[in-house]
């Protein structure tokens, strides 16, 4: 079971000091039998072993230096070997993405980039009134296949947010005039037929967005069940699972939460 | 301690040992009779005997009858003596049993269609012999050669399976006697003939009509009855919170209180607490103990009730069995009825297989070029599952398309030492089985051929996959190894052949409907079972417990394989398979795809204790012996 959840923003205020800093795309779950388990937003799982697991949070909470210190310490073990398997560690870490040193920050990749550029025109001209809803649903779906698929997860959703904004902020925007139980059974209609393989990630952020654009109180929702690892996103209206089942959405722990 | 029996053909005499577990129960769980020179030896219990006793009215002498109608294994011979072997062939129940037919001079051994208990037979070193236990006739043989086509077998068969797919078994020179099958041994000169008597296609009952409501009606008579049969004394029926086990236990109660077996009923529930997701049972489980007050209910604490407990102190077993790591949870069950004096216990088990239904009738659509109804078919379904059409179409119509031979000749050209886990499929060989075993035994075309055994089942995909989960319920090992020694009657009223029959031919007639749970059992149970239960989607998976009784267990499991004699099947690479242990214990791998793995951890303990307790020789409560010069 989770014992705690450890997210970006979090370690970021803890870990002063430290040579290592979580990368924004990683969230960590310590389980109560000392493993960790990591959640790249790109969509890749990590498990860390006990020893794996002490190490990392000794290191993002005091430094690789005092983190090496205290474990050799702790296992009765030479320090110079404990501090070139910390190093080896650590390296693989960043190798990955999933922390980074503060001297060498990780820029916005080209495909952030070309996201934040690319996607919210076309998600805006999703929200013209010609096109019916049904169609609407059909082209949000396609954008979400493409641009999980081509971006990633974060950029897509970072690209997905600006555009919500961007609606939000709008003076001419129309709200209202769908209501919840229609874009429900529009969506659902249309998942059940259409003829891509579409997933979680495509129905939660195409009915994140909708209700968003309607303006009504939704919320993009990642959790993570560990028997076996996987990962599951809804979308929520309130605090009610929203064209998904339940009881499915049920048996995942919440770690990431839009608005 | 075994329940059993043995019988052989020595110089000049048939002996027959027998085995009585601990507590003998009524009905005996192994019976013996003669006729002349003529014996029987029956183990297991007989339903509708009944409806076999008038047959015996008018042609037996009393005191025959009497015997019959107490005695099974005195019913099967008589039944034999003035019908022969076509008589046996209407024999219900779960059973093995062997005749000595004296004026034929040959043994008759037989099993159930489902195999409820098991029968053996060796012909080796001029002493033919049956008996209900391998080790019994190793101990007469004195040869203990591990057979390496069954290991072969044993590691590429679906993991359902609790026995078995063919004769062979985990010794050369003893062999199987197969569910639903006659095996005829005459020992001068020796020859054997093997018949299979019965059939579940032909067996099967059409409803006649499209009616949910009167193929209800007709189950429901048929459901009573099944359960009727199986209790025994005082009862305890297992209670998890689904459809299934909640609708048998509450038939049973029904029974109980018009005076069959004995009151009140018991149940079992395991109810868990710190597993997040099987926690959510317990309300179902409290929900039909709150409406039906005559019960007692015993709910035991599942949370250190894990995968892999029992592997420190596993019940005695002849063969390695795949599912050994959820025993620790069965047992629980055993415990509590042992505690109670319970005779009978009760299982939902077997409702499945005719009531939950997959639409693989997608694949003979497909098959049949009706692109666009299956696609129709498919989107109903996404509709009611809340997913996209693909997610049905694709395990249940295009996976089933390839034929064996298409998946043969391309799964040559994937390297299957470097798949992880989680690229596991039901067909693909383990990368830790050393190639040299992998190519001799050729395990990649047996897998294939597991897998997609369906195949030859039925000309329809729908009847096929039917048909194939029902062979999944051959044999029982909780039975023979731990409910059987100590007296325990373990019944299963879903596997009751009329109620499988119907069963059969009413899946076969119903298209499954999307959105509708087992339609035919919740008609039959409509104003029986809580609404709650009734409306329920699906049940909670057991994933929590396997994977944190694989985390649990994880430093003993390691031991395990370090220490295994694997000098004595050189099929393993230890260090490959410490590493896969290894990852599984993280892995995003499904249980399914962890599957050879559990076998191969089955079969490294079974092999580990194997010589130990084959030494363990039981002796026989009673010995008989017959001249067979007479």
């Amino acid at each position: 079971m989770i014992a705690n959840i450890i997210y970006p923003q979090a370690a970021e205020r803890t870990q002063t000091g430290s040579d290592y800093q979580l990368s924004s795309q990683t969230v960590v779950l310590h389980l109560q039998d000392g493993t960790a388990r990591l959640l790249d937003l790109g969509g890749n799982f990590y498990a860390l072993s006990q020893t794996a697991s002490e190490m990392l949070s000794a290191t993002l909470r005091e430094g690789s230096g005092l983190a090496a210190q205290n474990m050799a310490s702790t296992y009765n073990v030479n320090l110079t070997a404990m501090q070139r398997d910390l190093h080896a560690f650590l390296a693989d870490l960043e190798a990955r993405g999933l922390i980074f040193r503060p001297e060498h920050p990780p820029v916005p990749t080209r495909r952030t980039r070309l996201a934040a550029w690319l996607l919210p025109p076309l998600l805006h001209g999703t929200q013209s009134r010609l096109i019916p809803l049904k169609g609407r649903v059909w082209i949000l779906l396609m954008l979400a296949y493409l641009s999980t698929h081509l971006f990633g997860w974060s950029a897509t959703v970072l690209a997905w947010q600006c555009s919500l904004c961007r609606i939000a902020s709008a003076r001419f925007v129309v709200k209202g005039d769908v209501s919840a139980e229609l874009l429900e059974n529009t969506i659902h209609t249309t998942i059940s037929k259409y003829p891509w393989l579409v997933a979680c990630k495509e129905r939660s952020l195409c009915c994140w967005y909708l209700l968003r654009s309607e303006g009504l109180p939704a919320t993009l929702k990642v959790g993570i069940m560990l028997c076996p690892l996987a990962s599951h996103c809804w979308c929520e209206l309130g605090s009610t699972p929203f064209c998904d089942e339940a009881e499915r959405c049920q048996q995942f722990t919440p770690v990431l939460s839009y608005a | 301690m075994h329940t059993g029996f043995t019988i052989l053909y020595g110089a000049r005499e048939i002996e027959t040992s027998i085995y009585l577990p601990g507590n003998s129960q009524v009905p005996p769980f192994v019976t013996f009779a003669r006729q002349d020179s003529s014996v029987s030896l029956f183990l297991g219990h007989m339903y509708y005997r009944h409806e076999l006793l008038p047959q015996l009215e008018t042609t037996l002498p009393g005191d025959v009858r009497e015997d019959a109608a107490s005695n099974a294994a005195a019913l099967v011979l008589s039944l034999y003596c003035l019908h022969g072997s076509s008589a046996l062939e209407r024999l219900e129940g779960d059973f093995s049993l062997v005749i000595w037919d004296a004026k034929r001079r040959c043994f008759v051994g037989m099993r159930d269609p489902l195999g409820g208990y098991p029968l053996f037979w060796t012909e080796q070193t001029g002493t033919p012999a049956f008996s209900t236990s391998i080790w019994a006739l190793l101990r007469l043989t004195k040869q203990y050669t591990l057979n390496m086509e069954y290991f072969a077998d044993f590691l590429t068969r679906p993991a359902t399976r609790s026995e078995g797919t063919g004769e062979d078994c985990a010794y050369t020179g003893i062999h199987r006697v197969l569910p639903g099958t006659i095996v005829t041994l005459q020992p001068e000169p020796l020859s054997t003939e093997t018949r299979t008597y019965w059939h579940w296609l032909e067996n099967s009952r059409d409803p006649g009509t499209d009616s949910i409501e009167e193929i209800a009606d007709h189950y429901r008579s048929l459901f009573h009855t099944a359960v009727r049969e199986r209790l025994n004394g005082l009862t305890l029926a297992d209670l998890s919170g689904g459809m299934d086990s909640t609708s048998t236990a509450l038939i049973a109660q029904e029974e109980i209180a018009a005076g069959t077996g004995k009151p009140p009923l018991h149940t079992f529930s395991l109810v868990y607490d710190r597993l997040p997701i099987l926690a959510q049972e317990r309300a179902y489980i409290e929900e039909v103990i709150e409406h039906e007050p005559r019960i007692v209910a015993h709910l035991v604490s599942g949370d250190n009730l894990l995968e892999f407990d029992c592997f420190g102190d596993p019940p005695p077993h002849e063969e390695p069995y795949t599912a050994l790591g959820s025993v620790a949870m069965d047992c629980a069950a055993v415990d509590i009825a042992m505690h109670i004096g319970a005779s009978t216990i009760l299982t939902g088990f077997g409702a499945d297989e005719v009531h939950d239904v997959l639409p693989f009738y997608l694949t003979d659509m497909l098959r049949r070029g009706q692109f666009r109804k299956a696609w129709r078919e498919a989107c109903q379904w996404a509709s009611a599952l809340k997913c996209n059409p693909w997610n049905v179409l694709s395990p249940f119509g295009f996976a089933n398309l390839a034929p064996s031979w298409f998946i043969k000749s391309t799964a040559h050209l994937q390297s299957w030492r470097s798949l992880r886990l989680n690229q596991q499929k039901d067909w693909t060989v383990p990368p830790w089985i050393l190639p040299d075993f992998v190519h001799r035994y050729s395990l990649r075309d047996r897998a294939i051929d597991h897998t997609y055994a369906w195949h030859h089942l039925s000309h329809d995909v729908a009847s096929a996959m039917i048909l194939a989960s029902i062979q999944s319920l051959f044999g029982d090992f909780l039975r023979w190894s731990v409910t059987a020694p100590r007296g325990i009657m373990y019944a299963h009223p879903f596997y009751d052949l009329r109620l499988l029959c119907f069963g059969i031919g009413m899946a076969r007639r119903l298209q499954p409907q999307p959105g509708q749970m087992k339609p035919v059992l919740a008609e039959t149970m409509r104003h029986k079972l809580p609404e709650k239960i009734l409306k329920r989607r699906q049940k909670s998976h057991f994933n929590e417990v396997y994977y944190f009784g694989l985390a649990r267990n994880f430093q003993h499991l390691e031991n395990l394989v370090r220490q295994a004699p694997l000098e004595r099947l050189p099929i393993f690479g230890k260090e490959i398979l410490l590493s896969y242990l290894r990852e599984a214990r993280f892995s995003d791998a499904g249980v399914r795809q962890l599957e050879r793995l559990n076998s191969t951890l089955s079969l490294l303990l079974w092999l580990s204790h194997e010589q130990e307790w084959r030494k363990q020789a039981p002796v026989p409560s009673q010995i008989i012996r017959i001249s067979s010069d007479e």
